[in-house]
């Protein structure tokens, strides 16, 4: 009876953009499981994970059919349970551990970074449904905590890295839901990394503009929702960058004036928009 | 020098990282500061030494007022108390229910209101908590709405069972005024959520479904939205958990767990409990009680740590499930 998963996934119906996201989320599933090899706390937390309805509903769907090498060895949906060790206790599984390598994970991996969130937010109902404990997620706030602290550090160590955490906590901020609600905890942190990423010395590099303007598009619209008065301010700072910002490149140029417009059209994509952007230039 | 246009928005979910010297990060922007000083933000600007603009030691997770009519920022938050000593970041938990209302210029707000928020948020030291709580209040509301809810339905069907000229004498049962104090409601359901983390609970409700209870024989968890005195409230709560006590399990699976715990008297004493190797998945629990309380938290190992324990309190996320692993 894995039905009953179903009614917490309702919301995630399996429309084609439903589909087009999993298919995301299985290159991180992939990486996880790939880590999940040499790890002992990971590999346990994917048993429990994956035993949980919920994961194995969302799984199962038909768009994610080819399995990976490594989800399959280590008992993906595909195989019957002949590769699925005995569950795992959960209170037993380090979950703090296991959150600390999720986070080295997607600080070192843009892809991972993008998707990670969904597995975490996998991996908390799991341990909420069986345990009903919220050590995981715990653990993954105050780590993610403790990197948005040394932020500008980790900023001046490594760019990349620096990008990963932004990609990572916005991520985050989008899948983890707390009643349906988005984690008012995060709401200032995320526009704290964002208006660092619309400082000048930031603007100046095309994958910090890259990244700011990926995170606006996915999670702007809630962004927005949770404290409009910050949205302005950043938008204002944006705009500043666009017109007086010197050593923009001429895409960073170009990314700025989209998001610009995608905001001032409600967050959505207009079809002139499209053409503008998004449209094969003949010239 | 730092735009003071900047201010504000640094102020808000500022790191810990903010050292004494008030250094703001991007303060060191050329671009246009010029642009704030007449913009929309330049109007709410009170022109105040940086010291006091800047200096919001806040804790990360961003608790700072964020509405749009926030009380002046300059008067709250400050680094330092009157007598010059840096102020602990961290309150004590015990604080964490105690909303003291803003105005005090040197004491800092245990807990903010923001408008776009759900409700108050306690000052907590980091996310894990910060989260956690915001769950807590979250499944209250959630409840409390439920709850109405039902009394509507009840007063519907009431009205309409009464007879056609006869419907004014129900009107005073009618009109109950409901607890809406999220700072009680939410003490209340901590203390019910000790009564049912425990194996008597669980075995009460595995053997008394819910529509077999007999009133006054069974046990019925009081319900934490109907106004009680504290007194009353919290003797309810004893006899409950005294009543509980008839289903504990046989000794060699470990009474401990069994002991009267202390009331909780909103004291926020944190308990330590044995913990049980045995995590069935139940969210069988039908236990929809008028008090609507959410799914039963099965937590399995208590930390005592030196604080109050809010992970002793969590609320399930989910909805009410049958899981079969």
């Amino acid at each position: 009876m894995g039905e009953t998963g179903k009614e917490e996934y309702k919301i995630q119906s399996f429309d084609a953009e439903t589909q087009k996201l999993l298919k995301t989320a299985l290159k991180a599933l992939q990486e996880f499981a790939h880590l999940a090899l040499t790890n002992p706390a990971l590999k346990q937390c994917w048993d429990f994970t994956f035993r949980s309805t919920c994961f194995q509903y969302y799984l199962r769907s038909p768009s994610l059919s080819h399995c990976d090498g490594c989800v399959s060895s280590l008992g993906g949906p595909c195989t019957t349970g002949a590769g699925v060790s005995k569950a795992a206790d959960p209170s037993n599984v380090d979950l703090e551990k296991v959150a600390n390598i999720i986070v080295d994970q997607s600080l070192k991996d843009r892809v991972f970074s993008k998707e990670a969130g969904r597995i975490c937010y996998t991996i908390i109902q799991a341990e909420s449904k069986q345990v009903g404990q919220s050590i995981f997620r715990r653990s993954l706030l105050n780590r993610l905590q403790q990197e948005y602290k040394d932020r500008e550090e980790l900023r001046t160590r490594s760019l990349q890295a620096w990008i990963c955490y932004v990609t990572f906590i916005c991520n985050i901020f989008d899948y983890l839901r707390v009643n349906n609600m988005p984690m008012m905890a995060l709401v200032n942190p995320v526009y704290d990394c964002l208006f660092r990423l619309a400082q000048p010395d930031s603007l100046r590099k095309e994958e910090e503009v890259d990244c700011l303007v990926l995170q606006l598009h996915r999670i702007g619209e809630q962004l927005e929702k949770m404290n409009s008065q910050r949205m302005d301010e950043l938008f204002s700072l944006l705009r500043d960058g666009f017109l007086l910002q010197e050593g923009l490149s001429s895409l960073s140029q170009l990314l700025l004036l989209e998001i610009i417009e995608f905001r001032a059209a409600d967050w959505k994509m207009t079809d002139a928009a499209q053409k503008y952007y998004y449209s094969e230039v003949t010239d | 020098m730092e735009s003071p246009a900047q201010a504000p928005l640094r102020e808000a979910g500022r790191a810990a990282s903010v050292s004494a010297g008030g250094r703001c990060e991007g303060a060191e922007r050329e671009g246009a500061p010029h642009l704030y000083r007449t913009g929309p933000l330049a109007a709410r600007l009170s022109p105040q030494p940086p010291r006091a603009m800047s200096f919001r030691q806040r804790s990360p997770h961003g608790s700072a007022t964020s509405s749009p009519q926030p009380p002046p920022r300059w008067s709250q938050g400050r680094k330092r108390g009157a007598d010059g000593k840096r102020r602990k970041q961290h309150e004590p938990e015990s604080a964490v229910f105690e909303e003291r209302k803003c105005g005090g210029s040197d004491s800092r707000l245990d807990s903010f209101t923001t408008p776009e928020g759900p409700g108050p948020l306690s000052r907590c030291s980091d996310w894990g908590t910060a989260v956690e709580e915001d769950e807590m209040r979250t499944s209250v509301n959630k409840e409390i709405a439920r709850y109405r809810r039902k009394l509507l339905i009840n007063e519907f069907a009431r009205e309409r069972k009464s007879s056609s000229g006869s419907s004014d004498s129900k009107e005073s049962t009618v009109t109950v005024e409901l607890e809406t104090d999220e700072v009680v409601l939410m003490r209340r359901q901590k203390q019910i959520n000790y009564g049912k983390n425990t194996i008597a609970y669980d075995r009460y409700i595995k053997e008394v479904p819910r529509c077999h209870r007999i009133p006054g024989v069974h046990p019925r968890t009081p319900n934490k939205f109907k106004k009680y005195s504290r007194r009353s409230w919290d003797q309810q709560i004893k006899l409950w958990k005294v009543a509980l006590h008839s289903w504990d399990p046989p000794t060699e699976e470990g009474c401990d767990l069994q002991d009267i715990r202390p009331v909780d008297l909103g004291e926020m004493e944190t308990e330590s409990v044995g913990s049980n190797s045995e995590s069935q998945t139940s969210c069988q629990d039908n236990d929809d009680t008028c008090s609507g309380t959410p799914t039963k938290v099965r937590h399995v190992d208590y930390q005592a740590e030196g604080e109050f324990d809010l992970e002793v309190c969590l609320s399930e996320p989910l909805k009410d499930f049958d899981t079969v692993s």
